[in-house]
């Protein structure tokens, strides 16, 4: 194993292995995020689609953009105060996010 | 110099020779074509537009004539050429001249690339402007035909320039396209339109076009911040109302209606934000248009 | 002077365009416009230090196309990332052809260059796994017709072009650079054999640079359709320019070296012939010399002269429009003549003419009403 591939390191750290129950999420890097009122666009420049995304997922978004590489206990820590988001929820707007290729997870 | 002082025979031999130069707002077109119908159609819808020297520069290349085929001696067509290429299907010969504004719609729509280009009619009044995105069957020209004519300062009826870098609109303040009964509804409503003589049987049924009034023409170059999104649609007997739309729906409704959105990608994007960021979005449906022009003066006066 | 030979001057040198009046930058621009020049003229001007002298309008379209080409390569990017680390990874890396290696090694045609295609080279053995595994990722074929299929799987050196099905992007899978049934055959082996790695981190190979230029060359004069020739010349031209500079001497002797290897003199004569003629191209002496004394170095006739010069010009500013379309009519045959031998080249016009499906008549129409 080469010294230095950072996704080999993990597994021998002593955290648990990314990806079983706790995956950390990002944007991906092609994404244009802005806000619009309530909701949020969203542009893939490799794609070249648009998403409308709302309030909810949105802030995710944004979250994750503040702050790329965070689980989903850590996501809900910071957006739980101002919203009382259902983890159920959060997990239903990252899995809805992943498949339109806005954000993916280190798993 | 101008269309109307080239009188109508200067206007026939540039367009045989070497092309009229005709500016309208930030392009020049160079159109050339012996037609009649279309020198007719140029001298009573543009007769304010300023003509270029030959040696000038011009952002289009134009041409109408009919096509090198065979059927053109049982059938008289025309075609249009960009660049001394066809670039749609003939048509009959009689509808030259509103080929010749498709054309030009489509030299904006394919060649223009520096800016976003919205398929909307936008139109200015106290130094904000309005745009009216257009889904089919919108009435948005009606409607623009009509605010033209009720103090509002025409900028287009079909392609809205938007300044990549500051959102600032700006239009070619062309002709009018009205088809069908909004013909008669604009003659009726606005008593100083100048409406050209209809054609018939195209494939959007009768057509005809309005002159932009000469305010328009001259003060054509003058950009305006955008202050209100307006997506019109047309319902007979409908009430009128002017409601909120979400700025999120606005932005994809504008990138529904941007000709180059795809094009410029991640700029565009960012151009059609910041303009959802500086304006107003309305749905707005109407049948009456006394009743949607004090609609729009409460708009402009903050009314609303 | 004319929109196309003030083209052909601002593509040789960029601070001629600052000299350039308006009449004549309006017919370049057209010009321009039809070979998907601008954005290179914009890259190229700003180079040059000419992009202030530029009138207003004109730096606008040039600067739109540029902003255009540059969104495309971006999309370009990242669907080639998606290519790089998918499932070809199973197989041995392709040559990466055309554009897109451009773009990746960042050559100096690329800056503003309209990239449409992916075109990869495989071993002919491998080309019909490679497009397996690229169905599984989205690209199919367009429906072609049992004659399309047999007229590409057997005739020609690349499969029916694949789509994406969700983006439209076209990847086309090559075995070689010219149709099995071409004049002369070149050995695919040795354009893989002498391919050198693209920077890290993809795994994407390119042609050497030789081969590279020949076939930049043979994209262009096996042709029959020279609508974008200018745009490909350019290529050959500034290709060729940059690695004579990198490498000196030894570009050149491995050019006319590998130019006979790939059985090519003939067409790189004629190449070399036009860039030097239409973009001031410098070639050495030597170069031309050791390509005529080639075993398949052959002199190149008046007509084919006047067929090249005036075939590359463009519509839009053409002063001879009907020796231009003329010239293209020759170049349409002499492009089928060397494609195919004469029996099967009677049969595909013949079944091209009469029996092919007619769909259109190939120029995509748009409907005028839309636009009003």
């Amino acid at each position: 194993m080469k010294k230095g591939d950072a996704s080999a390191d993990v597994h021998t750290d002593q955290r648990p292995p990314a990806g079983l129950d706790s995956p950390r999420w990002r944007l991906v890097p092609e994404l244009h995020l802005r806000r619009c009122g309530d909701q949020w666009v969203a542009f893939h420049s490799g794609r070249g689609t648009t998403h409308l995304v709302d309030a909810g997922a949105g802030r995710v978004l944004a979250c994750l953009q503040r702050e790329p590489g965070l689980d989903l206990p850590a996501l809900a820590a910071r957006l739980g105060p101002e919203s009382d988001t259902p983890a159920g929820a959060m997990t239903g707007w990252l899995a809805g996010l992943r498949d339109s290729g806005l954000v993916r997870d280190d798993a | 110099m101008r269309v109307s002082e080239l009188g109508h025979a200067g206007l026939r031999r540039r367009l045989s020779a070497d092309g009229l130069l005709l500016a309208t707002g930030p392009f020049v077109t160079r159109i050339r074509s012996r037609i009649p119908s279309v020198a007719e159609g140029i001298n009573s819808l543009y007769p304010d537009c300023e003509v270029h020297n030959a040696d000038s520069f011009y952002d289009f290349d134009c041409e109408l004539r009919p096509p090198r085929s065979l059927r053109r001696f049982y059938r008289p067509q025309v075609v249009f050429l960009s660049d001394q290429r066809v670039v749609f299907k003939p048509l009959p010969r009689h509808q030259a001249y509103p080929m010749l504004e498709w054309g030009m719609n489509w030299c904006i729509a394919s060649h223009v690339q520096n800016r976003l280009v919205l398929h909307a009619a936008a139109l200015e009044r106290n130094g904000r402007a309005l745009i009216l995105p257009a889904p089919p069957g919108s009435g948005k020209s009606t409607l623009c035909a009509a605010l033209a004519s009720h103090g509002w300062r025409l900028m287009t009826d079909e392609s809205v320039l938007v300044a990549l870098d500051t959102a600032e609109i700006s239009g070619p303040a062309r002709p009018i396209s009205l088809k069908n009964a909004s013909i008669n509804v604009i003659r009726d409503f606005c008593s100083e339109a100048n409406v050209n003589t209809p054609v018939h049987d195209t494939l959007k049924g009768t057509v005809a076009h309005m002159r932009p009034p000469r305010d328009a023409v001259e003060r054509a170059r003058q950009r305006a911040p955008p202050a209100w999104v307006v997506f019109p649609r047309f319902r007979p007997g409908a009430d009128t109302r002017l409601i909120d739309r979400a700025p999120g729906e606005a932005f994809m409704g504008l990138v529904a209606n941007a000709f180059n959105y795809a094009a410029l990608g991640g700029r565009a994007f960012h151009a059609i934000g910041d303009l959802v960021d500086r304006t107003r979005a309305f749905d707005f449906t109407y049948s009456r248009l006394d009743e949607a022009m004090a609609t729009f003066e409460a708009l402009a006066d903050g009314r609303q | 002077m004319d929109g196309n030979s003030a083209l052909g001057l601002a593509l040789a040198r960029p601070e001629s365009m600052a000299e350039r009046n308006d009449a004549e930058w309006a017919a370049m621009l057209g010009a321009a416009r039809e070979t998907s020049l601008q954005g290179t003229l914009w890259h190229s001007a700003r180079a040059a230090g000419v992009l202030d002298r530029l009138c207003e309008p004109v730096a606008a379209h040039l600067e739109g196309a540029a902003m255009v080409a540059q969104r495309r390569a971006e999309a370009l990017h990242w669907e080639l990332e998606g290519l790089d680390r998918g499932l070809l990874t199973r197989m041995q890396p392709p040559v990466l052809l055309k554009g897109a290696a451009y773009a990746l090694a960042g050559l100096p045609n690329a800056p503003g260059r309209m990239a449409n295609d992916i075109d990869l080279l495989f071993p002919r053995a491998q080309v019909e796994r490679a497009e397996a595994l690229l169905f599984f990722e989205g690209w199919t074929g367009a429906h072609h017709n049992a004659y399309d299929q047999r007229y590409y799987r057997e005739w020609m050196h690349e499969l029916p072009p694949l789509t994406h099905r969700q983006r439209g992007t076209t990847l086309d899978l090559h075995h070689n650079i010219l149709p099995e049934t071409f004049r002369v055959r070149t050995d695919p082996e040795r354009l893989r054999e002498h391919s050198v790695a693209l920077p890290g981190p993809w795994r994407f190979r390119m042609l050497a640079p030789a081969h590279m230029v020949l076939h930049a060359i043979v994209h262009l004069f096996s042709e029959t359709d020279w609508d974008r020739g200018l745009r490909d010349l350019y290529d050959i031209h500034m290709l060729a320019g940059h690695f004579a500079e990198r490498e000196g001497e030894a570009f050149w002797q491995a050019f006319v070296a590998e130019a006979q290897a790939l059985e090519l003199a003939w067409l790189a004569q004629r190449a070399l012939w036009l860039s030097r003629r239409v973009l001031l191209t410098p070639v050495p002496n030597a170069v031309i010399q050791g390509l005529e004394q080639a075993r398949t170095g052959r002199p190149i006739s008046p007509w084919a002269r006047w067929a090249f010069r005036h075939g590359i010009r463009t519509r839009a500013a053409s002063v001879t429009p009907w020796r231009d379309a003329t010239a293209r009519g020759l170049l349409f045959l002499r492009g089928h003549w060397l494609k195919m031998p004469p029996g099967l080249l009677a049969r595909h016009l013949f079944y091209k003419a009469f029996l092919a499906e007619k769909e259109d008549d190939g120029d995509v129409r748009p409907e005028p009403e839309r636009h009003g």
